[in-house]
């Protein structure tokens, strides 16, 4: 990559080193990541070899945080680190030196250990948010046949304010979906 | 499909208009998905890439878009063109440079939608908007997916959301960036201030600013950094506010330069107007900082004859690939400089800094 293209959007000679390996820098990003400003100073060819680019598609900051936040993560024991997924081989080990997961059961494979990671990186564990239309509408199906088992449920105790109550949110929830 | 055709055009998201485009260039927003049942692109086999980016090709043939997709094998590329791409921010860096076997990318004519097969994740889907524009981006990167997601069977996790290779991109797999240009702030001094208001949402800031009297810190790109926890519409929500906040910090400070330092203004980019108008070398980096004070220049007046689109199709054309691909020959760095100067003066021949 020429150093041309990798000024792009921001990159402009100062008289720093590069903090790799001490050349003449002519990159300097700001990253600003959980309040904590960082900032980076490199020359052309260590940000080429580290995929340091700026603006543009570069998801540097991102995954130095991932680096920095694996990196600092000793409570790990060695031996667990070679449990490897059944499905991809990877063990966690891999993941911790390279930052990618192989495959989607790898975070179940790993999950005990990527939950305070995720909380880590984006302070939550869970996902909130979009789910694929399969999904969504099996899990509305779900939700429906848990409000007629409850129903059924409070009519055989004789619970007929329960069982009102239940009718009528399957009956608005049924019509939601006629509309629909 | 001839990439040479693409040459004079430019991207929707660099048309220049846009709400809130004084300030605010582009708006981009990317979905990271992945096949169910498949291992992610670094540790799948040759024979599992070719499934799924034929899966997904014939996907993507298939999409009932209101404008068609053009799909390129990136082995059918060569680095130049690659390079092209990635300057039109169709394809990233990591495509053009890092994956091995078989990967492409699909866009339509407006470049404002596209679809990357087997980069980091499986399918990159990217949506740019010149301006402000959140809502719609999201809107029709959000149709895309509804659409794909039709045919395939995404890796989809109850409690982790969508799985992707990185699980700093897990749960909605949403990266939205906006492309900011904050001359204003550089030229007062001011940008400090706006990286604190910056900092107390937990939002990514990029870019760089000059330190000293070389006031240039013009392009910073604000994007979100979690994808777990917040939803689409609630992660979109906190960069809004936080760029409203950077646009009225902004305004500010050029109406302050206005008022008080309009000559030292005028100076500034009639002197910026100048050395692209005469200069005989010209590197990228000098390029890209003149023009930011050109371009500063224009939203305030003080250029004639200039508009905001012409400032940044010559941002895009002096970019190394694109400025080869113009004179039609391959030129090492010193060769480029002064291509890239003489392209610059013969295309601001004409323009002059308002008189007054
Ligand atoms: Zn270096
Ligand atoms: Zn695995």
């Amino acid at each position: 990559m020429s150093k041309e293209s990798l000024s792009k959007f921001g990159v402009r000679p100062l008289a720093m080193k590069c903090q790799f390996c001490s050349n003449p820098a002519t990159m300097h990003l700001t990253t600003i990541i959980n309040r904590k400003k960082r900032e980076t100073h490199v020359c052309d060819a260590c940000a080429e070899e580290r995929n340091i680019l700026p603006g543009k598609s570069s998801e540097m900051p991102i995954n130095a945080l991932l680096q920095f936040v694996l990196g600092s993560n000793p409570g790990i024991e060695k031996e667990s680190d070679e449990t490897a997924c059944p499905e991809c081989g990877l063990k966690y080990a891999q993941f911790r030196s390279e930052g990618r997961l192989g495959c989607p059961h790898d975070y179940e494979v790993f999950k005990e250990r990527l939950e305070p990671l995720l909380l880590k990186i984006h302070r939550s564990q869970n996902h909130v948010g979009k789910v694929p239309a399969s999904l969504h509408s099996a899990r509305q199906a779900q939700e429906m046949q848990n409000f007629r088992n409850q129903l059924l449920e409070a009519v055989t105790r004789e619970n007929y304010e329960e069982a009102a109550r239940l009718r009528d949110l399957i009956r608005s929830k049924e019509q939601l979906d006629e509309t629909r | 499909m001839k990439l040479d055709s693409m040459l004079p055009q430019l991207g929707e998201w660099l048309r220049g208009t846009g709400p809130e485009s004084d300030i605010v260039i582009s708006t981009r927003i990317r979905l990271a998905r992945n096949l169910a049942d498949m291992p992610f692109t670094n540790r799948a086999a040759g024979i599992q890439k070719a499934e799924v980016e034929s899966k997904l090709r014939e996907t993507i043939a298939k999409l009932n878009w209101h404008s068609p997709l053009h799909y390129i094998g990136m082995q059918d590329l060569n680095a130049l063109n690659r390079q092209f791409l990635v300057e039109r921010q169709l394809i990233s860096r990591e495509m053009a440079n890092v994956l091995e076997g078989p990967r492409g990318v699909a866009f339509d004519d407006t470049e404002s939608v596209s679809l990357m097969v087997n980069e980091e994740d499986q399918l990159r889907m990217q949506v740019m908007r010149s301006g402000f524009a959140l809502d719609q981006a999201w809107e029709t990167i959000d149709r895309i997916d509804d659409m794909i997601e039709q045919k395939v069977q995404y890796a989809f996790h109850d409690q982790f959301g969508y799985l992707t290779a990185c699980p700093t991109n897990v749960g909605t797999g949403m990266r939205a960036s906006v492309m900011l240009h904050l001359p204003g702030l550089g030229l007062t001094k001011q940008i400090e201030k706006a990286f604190k208001a910056m900092q107390k949402i937990n939002l990514v800031v990029r870019g760089l600013y000059g330190e000293g009297s070389r006031a240039s810190g013009d392009f910073f790109q604000i994007s979100n950094q979690m994808t777990l926890g917040k939803s689409e519409p609630e992660a979109l929500n906190d960069i809004r506010s936080l760029i409203h906040d950077t646009l009225k910090y902004e305004r500010f400070a050029r109406s302050t330069l206005l008022r008080e330092n309009k000559q030292a203004l005028q100076d500034r980019v009639a002197r910026a107007l100048g050395t692209l108008q005469s200069a005989t070398m010209m590197t990228s980096e000098e390029t890209m900082e003149l023009l930011s004070a050109v371009r500063l220049g224009v939203h305030m007046h003080l250029i004639e004859d200039l508009t905001a689109p012409l400032i940044n199709e010559l941002f895009l054309q002096t970019q190394p690939a694109h400025l080869q691909k113009i004179i039609g020959e391959a030129l090492d760095g010193e060769a480029r400089n002064a291509a890239r100067a003489r392209y610059l003066r013969q295309r601001l021949r004409e323009i002059s800094p308002q008189a007054n």
